[in-house]
């Protein structure tokens, strides 16, 4: 069970565009106004470097995943505390993008039909995918999927650029000011942040060397390609409107029309959406079990995989309102904690002690180091 | 290997028959809608109109003289767009599905009570779409308007949307430029207008022949900032306003000069605003419009492919096109007072510091403010004469 560097670079591709597309640009332009490409560059930046520390931790244990280096570096008990804290992320987080996608999909879509459904064909797929593929599986996946949603993003690009007006994202800066920018780029580095999965993928890697580097390349280019979309939408609708709409980058998409010849394409961006949900899924998934396993030392990680579909599906079918669940999961738990601890402070943490831990152990013994 | 093979395969073929999902509504049960007409009912109820298609009646080939109606209108009272949605639903024997829905018509008496706290269907719902083109119906009702048709289109709510987009206005793009409009502190929103008309001019004009009633379009509507209808401008002045807008696609100025008149067909229309803020926070604009086009039309015995002539005649065109768009901007300064041609906009986006004590109190601003205009137009094509044939040499020479 192994993955490539191209194919580490896809998952990532294909993991962040789809949701940050959906849920970012909404909460940025609302904060941020027609301002709201500079808070994704701004978040681009932070996000980068979240992913650079997150790989050089894995690189120091380069063998192991997070659940096992967590524990090497600062102890059993603490590690595990820590493998903990990330399990509940991964656990939640699987809930809720599964809510999202029955929201998503019957408000856009197909309006009568019930939630359950669309959720557990979903839940079914990303189970088979994981138990017959692996990670290995979810790469090949991404291959295929990663080149459809940039093809797709661009032909979007293409048709829409008719309907742009530039007199819409000014002025640039006075109408927003530097705190709402800040603001407004929480949201899509609290999603950009979630690169830190690479902590469990680097360790399966054929040449764990490579995964910083890719990591990078894949969260540069996905956030590219949002911001390039949330361009799109403030140049078509302007900041007061584009800032009351759930989701803009849908809404343009919708409302593109060539020559009364090629008209509502949105189906191509709930595919693209579709594609990627599927893919983050997976990798949470796939995170969620393998990491539950190599905590409780089970060693066979399919074993896992009821138990954590079952608890997906469960924590899916809680919440009352779809919007109010997601939208207090974003806001009291992801963005308040989350983001911090899990994609900032631990990775920080381990890196620190994990360095001066190894630097230490070198000058005793070089065998120590794993 | 081979049976778990062919199993596999069978698996994969048994999709292609059982596949299928909740939502799945056949034609036969949709009633197409294409255009919405809404209108002051009783009291604070609303009244909506709707125009749909009769599918057996679009599918005939052999129209000509056959007069059947291709469509019928339905409408219902209710309290807001759902509400009477549910009410009209009696009337109907298929689902309303209002994913072609193209055009929707506003009665006059319902733009001027205001638009503010009604329209939040038309965007909300999956199936519409804001592209949409949007109409005030001057001097009638929205449901009259569904009630004509129109002989060159089956569906002749269509009939406004495509004259609309002959005479290079908004088109479909309408109602979103609405929405923006309604949404910004320096514009104020305006809606194209239709009104009920003959077909023929002169002594036909009178006769209450109903086949004879069409659609025109007719200007524009003018809201305030709490989106209630105030006035029109007539169709010269509302292209006006789209080309200072910088959106109008098409113009035709038609200039008189010297022993007859020549007219330009105005294909590439932009226009620029530059406002300036003197010293005593007095604002003055200056507006530079630019087109170039063709000269289709020229009665005079100037000669275009000269190039003293064709400069007269360019000159001469811009002269008359400023007076228009001059006296355009001044009526509407005079009589409403309202900033519909987005000079505040223009001033937000370019001196957004001034904007913040200016916005307050704009439109009494943009009343006072002192607008000029600049017009440069450009003849690309002259057409296969030179003077016109009609007139003598000796008339030339002159």
């Amino acid at each position: 069970m192994r993955i490539s560097g191209i194919q580490l670079f896809w998952i990532l591709f294909t993991f962040n565009t789809g949701n940050m597309l959906l849920i970012t640009v909404g909460p940025a332009i609302l904060e941020a106004k027609q301002d709201a490409w500079i808070s994704f560059i701004i978040a681009t930046i932070l996000g980068s470097i979240i992913v650079f520390v997150a790989a050089k931790v894995s690189l120091l244990y380069p063998k192991h995943s997070l659940i096992e280096f967590s524990q090497l570096i600062l102890g059993k008990w603490l590690g595990s505390l820590i493998g903990i804290i990330y399990l509940v992320q991964w656990f939640t987080v699987i809930g809720n993008i599964l809510i999202e996608l029955g929201d998503f999909t019957i408000t856009v879509l197909l309006s009568r039909t019930p939630n359950w459904a669309l959720i557990l064909t979903m839940l079914l797929l990303v189970v088979y995918g994981t138990y017959v593929g692996g990670i290995e599986g979810i790469g090949r996946c991404s291959e295929v999927f990663g080149p459809i949603i940039i093809l797709m993003l661009v032909l979007i690009f293409i048709f829409i650029i008719s309907d742009l007006d530039v007199r819409n994202i000014l002025p640039v800066f006075s109408d927003s000011g530097l705190l709402p920018i800040m603001k407004g780029s929480l949201t899509p580095l609290s999603l950009l942040g979630e690169s830190v999965v690479i902590t469990m993928l680097i360790s399966l890697m054929d040449e764990p060397k490579q995964g910083q580097g890719r990591a990078l390349l894949a969260l540069v280019m996905s956030s590219f390609l949002v911001s390039a979309a949330t361009v799109c939408a403030l140049m078509v609708f302007g900041p007061n409107v584009t800032a009351k709409m759930r989701f803009p980058a849908f809404d343009f998409i919708r409302y593109i029309s060539i020559m009364d010849f090629i008209q509502n394409i949105e189906i191509i961006a709930v595919l693209v959406w579709i594609l990627s949900v599927f893919i983050k899924l997976s990798v949470y998934f796939f995170s969620a079990c393998y990491g539950t396993a190599q905590l409780l030392k089970v060693k066979e990680w399919r074993k896992l995989i009821w138990l954590v579909a079952v608890t997906s599906f469960i924590l899916s079918q809680i919440g009352e309102n779809p919007t109010i669940t997601v939208s207090n999961y974003i806001h009291k738990y992801w963005i308040p904690y989350a983001l911090p601890i899990n994609m900032i402070g631990i990775p920080l943490l381990l890196w620190i002690v994990g360095s001066i831990r190894k630097r230490n152990g070198r000058k005793k013994s070089p065998d120590l180091s794993l | 290997m081979s049976s778990k093979c062919i199993f596999s395969y069978v698996l994969c073929l048994s999709l292609l028959f059982t596949s299928g999902c909740w939502d799945r509504k056949e034609l036969s049960d949709l009633a197409l809608w294409l255009a919405t007409g809404w209108d002051v009912g009783e009291e604070d109820n609303i009244q909506v109109t709707g125009q749909i298609i009769i599918p057996s009646s679009m599918q005939s080939q052999n129209g000509g003289g056959n007069m059947g109606k291709e469509f019928f209108t339905v409408s219902a009272k209710g309290g807001n767009l759902q509400d009477t949605m549910q009410n009209l639903q009696v009337k109907l024997s298929r689902q309303a599905f209002f994913g072609q829905r193209r055009v929707v018509y506003f009665g006059e008496e319902f733009a001027k009570l205001g638009l503010k706290d009604k329209l939040d269907a038309n965007t909300r719902q999956h199936d519409v779409s804001i592209r949409t083109d949007i109409f005030v119906v001057k001097g009638g009702t929205g449901k009259e308007v569904l009630n004509l048709s129109y002989p060159l289109e089956k569906p002749p709510a269509v009939a406004a949307l495509k004259e609309h987009k002959e005479l290079g206005g908004r088109g479909d793009t309408a109602f979103l430029y609405f929405l923006i409009a309604a949404n910004s502190e320096g514009i104020r929103p305006t809606i194209p207008a239709v009104e009920i008309g003959k077909s023929q001019n002169g002594e036909n004009e009178n006769k209450e022949d109903p086949s004879n009633s069409i659609i025109r379009v007719a200007g524009v509507a003018i809201f305030d900032h709490e989106l209630k209808m105030v006035g029109y401008l007539n169709n010269q002045e509302n292209k006006h306003l789209l080309w200072i807008l910088g959106i109008l696609k098409n113009l035709t100025v038609t200039a008189p000069i010297k022993d007859g008149n020549t007219s330009i067909l105005l294909k590439r229309l932009d226009s620029k605003i530059i406002p300036k803020i003197t010293k005593n926070n007095q604002i003055k604009f200056t507006v530079e419009l630019t087109g170039e086009g063709d000269l289709l039309e020229n009665n005079t015995v100037l000669d275009p492919a000269k190039p003293e002539d064709l400069k007269l005649i360019e000159n001469n065109s811009e002269k008359v096109a400023k007076k228009q768009v001059l006296q355009t901007i001044k009526k509407v300064q005079k009589e409403y007072g309202l900033d519909i041609f987005g000079f505040g906009e223009v001033v937000h986006k370019k001196k957004p510091q001034q904007w913040k004590s200016l916005k307050t109190n704009w439109d009494n601003t943009f009343a006072e403010a002192d607008i000029s205009v600049k017009v440069n137009l450009k003849i690309k094509q002259i057409g296969f004469t030179r003077s016109t044939l009609l007139k003598k040499e000796s008339e030339i020479i002159k």
